[in-house]
């Protein structure tokens, strides 16, 4: 019964959320992130009914299914990486560094572990899915560490979106580590844990993109702001003026 | 166990690192003439104020420190140390909120240049990673051991602080308007 509850609290999420990008034009503005929901969407209607009648393919099928939303997950990085330091050229140079290093460390892994592997990806796919939100996890952090370093304002649409992709891909991985540890001893709270961090997930986004909100652009110094600047040379050398004056002023 | 460590690092990591950088307010958008203005009065504040090398020997030296020795009184030697410790701790919270400014500017500009160098930009946050933990050892042995307690440190401190504000002065350097020969005089 929990499992059903949950199955339609996130499908009412995921539908609100896209209802809310169709209305609000985010899908021009988010178009990996709308796919990525969409793909997640999809699959879980589809996913369904095989659930309930055919539990044995349903395996197969659901970690079909994360693959491809986890490939989905690094073009939601992508479009992070793009969109929050679009007006901060210089701090895009570290992001784009970050986030090339990234792609190197998936290919890397594609080449070393997945392509040798004689046995089934499916049968494989918990440490796969483990490794590889690891390189989101790290990916996330690199750009958190930059977005507070240079004080980027990432608008509440950025913010939400990082918020619930970091929350699910950290507890996810948590859970992941715990699970391969603990083993079925954990099993509890991994069902408890993995589907309600999602729908807190699912909750921030829904607060976050209900309407287009993006960061304020940075003010910089020129064009308009020139009478400014000489206005301020003016106070400066005035103020450097009165200095002067005042160390030559009589004791 | 030691395999689970780096997984709970990564994710745990992740959480927090979430709930301090999302949670704090947003940066005003920067880079306006004031922004620009401010810096370069933090930067005169340090160059001519706080880190001239005289102002630094005669706080941190032993001259004044041996003259109110040499008068013999324990009551005055003892008031010395004091007034002396509170003025270094004066000192050296000013040198590092003024640091914090420069840091402040310097991030909001740099973000903004496509022709940045990566590593020269990494080793100028280091430079001031590497300043303020200076600054905090400083802080941290005077209160503990006074005045005199680390005046190598306290000198290297005011070079690295110096070092930096001359990098920082040359990109503000249009600031600065020439004054007219006559003036100069």
């Amino acid at each position: 019964m929990a499992a059903v509850l949950l199955w339609i609290a996130g499908v009412a999420l995921e539908s609100l959320i896209l209802f809310r990008c169709l209305k609000g034009k985010l899908f021009s503005r988010y178009p990996y992130f709308c796919i990525y929901l969409a793909i997640v969407w999809a699959s879980s209607i589809l996913l369904w009914p095989v659930y309930q009648f055919h539990h044995a393919a349903y395996t197969d099928l659901y970690w079909a299914k994360q693959f491809l939303a986890l490939a989905a997950g690094f073009a939601v990085l992508f479009e992070i990486v793009r969109k929050s330091f679009r007006n901060y050229p210089g701090a895009r140079t570290f992001a784009t560094a970050v986030l090339g290093a990234m792609l190197a460390i998936v290919a890397g892994y594609f080449v070393f572990n997945l392509m040798p592997a004689s046995i089934p990806v499916s049968e494989n796919f918990s440490d796969l899915e483990r490794d590889f939100r690891t390189v989101q996890a790290i990916t996330l952090c690199g750009v958190l560490v930059l977005v507070a370093y240079y004080r980027i304002d990432l608008g509440r649409n950025l913010r939400g979106i990082i918020a619930g992709l970091g929350l699910y891909v950290g507890s996810t991985i948590l859970s992941h580590a715990i699970r391969g540890y603990a083993g079925p001893r954990f099993d509890t709270g991994w069902n408890l844990i993995q589907p309600y961090t999602y729908l807190v997930s699912l909750g921030i986004w829904t607060v976050a993109l209900w309407s287009y909100a993006p960061a304020s652009a940075p003010r910089t110094a020129g064009g308009d702001q020139t009478y400014d600047i000489h206005a301020e040379k003016t106070k400066v050398l005035l103020g450097t003026m009165r200095g002067v004056l005042g160390r030559v002023e009589p004791e | 166990m030691i395999q689970l460590i780096p997984f709970v690092a990564v994710g745990a990591g992740l959480l927090i690192l979430l709930l301090l950088v999302l949670l704090r307010p947003s940066a005003p958008a920067e880079g306006s003439a004031g922004a620009l203005v401010a810096a370069k009065r933090t930067l005169e504040s340090l160059q001519l104020g706080l880190l001239p090398a005289g102002l630094v020997e005669q706080l941190f030296g032993q001259g004044d420190l041996s003259y109110i020795s040499s008068i013999g009184s324990k009551d005055l030697n003892n008031l010395f140390l004091a007034e002396r410790k509170r003025l270094a701790l004066a000192w050296i919270g000013k040198v590092r909120e003024e640091i914090g400014v420069l840091k402040e500017f310097h991030v909001s500009q740099a973000r903004m240049f496509s022709q940045m160098s990566r590593w020269t930009e990494i080793s100028v946050a280091l430079e001031f990673a590497d300043l303020e933990f200076q600054c905090r050892v400083l802080q941290l042995l005077m209160r503990w051991r006074g005045p005199y307690a680390a005046p190598n440190l306290v000198r290297r401190t005011a070079a690295t602080a110096e070092r930096l504000c001359a990098g920082i002065d040359q990109s503000l350097a249009f600031l600065t308007p020439r004054l007219p020969t006559s003036v100069r005089g």
